[in-house]
């Protein structure tokens, strides 16, 4: 039986069903791959190709955004220094100014203090002469009534104590 | 002596036949008669529609399992196949090629696959009408993308040849292009195939008999062996197959779209 069918069998020839089958197989297979099971696979690879390539360029972006962020960040701290140091310089030369003012206050009040004092020293002066004055011309008279042992009266001698001191007064003008 | 002829006694390589001729599951004494190798075909077929199936529905940005072994298929069968071969203008052949690939593939495969061990593609009624499909498609393409008289001068009359050549290269480049073609496609992966499912079935057949005759167990560890590494090299031969042959449907293709030469 065996040999039967080996005799009649030809390993190297195809067979009609055999044919048919396999080419019916491979054309569903292309068709269903075509139509309906490669597209959702492709679109999915070149999603996320696209994917990877936005995520290059937007990490491209901003490394960009980030040097140019950095340069105006430089330049601005430049100008925040320079600012800086012109106020400084400015209340420097404010404070210079200032302290010329106050000394040359200083010196002018120093000054009118000086001349108050001044006015205030001859004020009391003028005072302290008239009470010597008359403090001198009570001793003059009682030393004068010492002397003359009461010979004289008071009345006759006021007007001539008077003329002595005017006339020591005139004389120390 | 006797141990020896015992064990010849034992080995009992069935008849050819009995390893590739398979009695019809459906429409038996038909044209269309339905056997295993049919089965195969179409189980290749669902197998890989399976794949892209499971592949589109659960895709996601960062593939894993099945998507990541289609796409990486996909992505192979684009750059090494289709863009190195024929540039950007075979892209569109990419579904074709790929659905070729694994139909020739799992065809392959199913020769190392348990309790069928068979592969379709040792048939060359699975093989020729793959060939003729290919050897169709890429003259199509040539008519169709050059013009019939432009493809088969291109095709036929090489530039630059003194005429006096021509009467010896055009006969042998339609010889080459036309008729040797689609016979080595076909006979390359049925004649691969075959020897290779026959060596399985060689060393099965030897170690199953050691193993009857328990007298010559001690050299029952060598033919066991080389099956084993028989199916792993017949497993690199399968996937090799399927790669040149889709790779030469590519470089048909490519010249046919008018970058060969």
């Amino acid at each position: 039986m065996l040999a039967a069918v080996s005799q009649s069998f030809n390993p190297i020839l195809p067979s009609a069903g055999e044919i048919i089958w396999s080419v019916l197989s491979f054309a569903i297979l292309l068709v269903v791959l075509a139509k309906f099971a490669f597209p959702p696979v492709a679109a999915m690879m070149n999603k996320r190709s696209e994917r990877i390539r936005e995520d290059l360029e937007a990490a491209e972006q901003a490394r960009r955004e980030a040097l140019a962020l950095k340069a105006q960040r430089e330049e601005e701290l430049a100008g925040a220094r320079m600012e800086a140091q012109r106020i400084v310089e400015d209340a420097r030369l404010l404070a210079e100014q200032m302290k010329g003012e106050i000394v040359a206050r200083g010196h002018q009040e120093i000054e009118a203090s000086k001349a108050q004092n001044e006015a205030l020293l001859a004020a009391e002066r003028g005072r302290v002469v008239l009470e010597l004055r008359a403090e001198l011309a009570g001793l003059a008279i009682e030393l004068s009534s010492r002397i003359l042992a009461h010979e004289l009266e008071r009345s006759e001698v006021d007007p001539l104590v008077e003329a002595f001191l005017a006339e020591a007064d005139a004389g120390s003008r | 002596m006797e141990g020896s002829s015992l064990i010849l006694a034992g080995i009992n390589f069935p008849p050819i036949a009995e390893v590739l001729n398979w009695k019809p599951l459906a429409f038996g004494g038909t044209a269309y008669a339905f056997n295993k190798i049919g089965l195969l075909a179409l189980l290749s077929t669902a197998i890989t529609l399976g794949l892209f199936a499971i592949a589109g529905r659960r895709a996601s940005l960062v593939p894993r399992g099945v998507q990541n072994l289609v796409e990486s298929s996909v992505d192979f069968i684009t750059n090494t196949v289709v863009l190195d071969v024929i540039g950007q203008a075979g892209l569109a052949w990419v579904p074709w090629l790929t659905g070729l690939f694994f139909f020739i593939l799992f065809n392959n495969l199913f020769e190392v696959i348990p309790f069928i061990q068979m592969p379709a593609t040792a048939r060359t009624s699975v093989t020729i009408p793959l060939a003729l499909i290919v050897y169709v498609t890429f003259i199509v393409v040539g008519v169709r993308s050059q013009g019939a008289r432009k493809y088969f001068k291109s095709a036929l009359v090489p530039e630059g040849v003194p005429v006096a050549l021509l009467l010896l290269l055009v006969p042998i480049e339609l010889l080459s292009t036309f008729i040797v073609r689609p016979f080595a496609l076909a006979v390359r992966l049925f004649g691969n195939m075959l020897a290779g499912h026959l060596l399985l079935v060689t060393f099965a057949v030897i170690s199953e008999a050691l193993f009857v005759k328990s007298i010559a167990l001690v050299v029952l560890p060598l033919p066991a062996a080389m099956l084993v590494a028989l199916t792993g090299y017949e497993i690199f031969v399968a996937a090799l197959q399927a790669f040149i042959f889709t790779i030469l449907t590519a470089v048909y293709i490519g010249e046919a779209l008018g970058g060969g030469h």
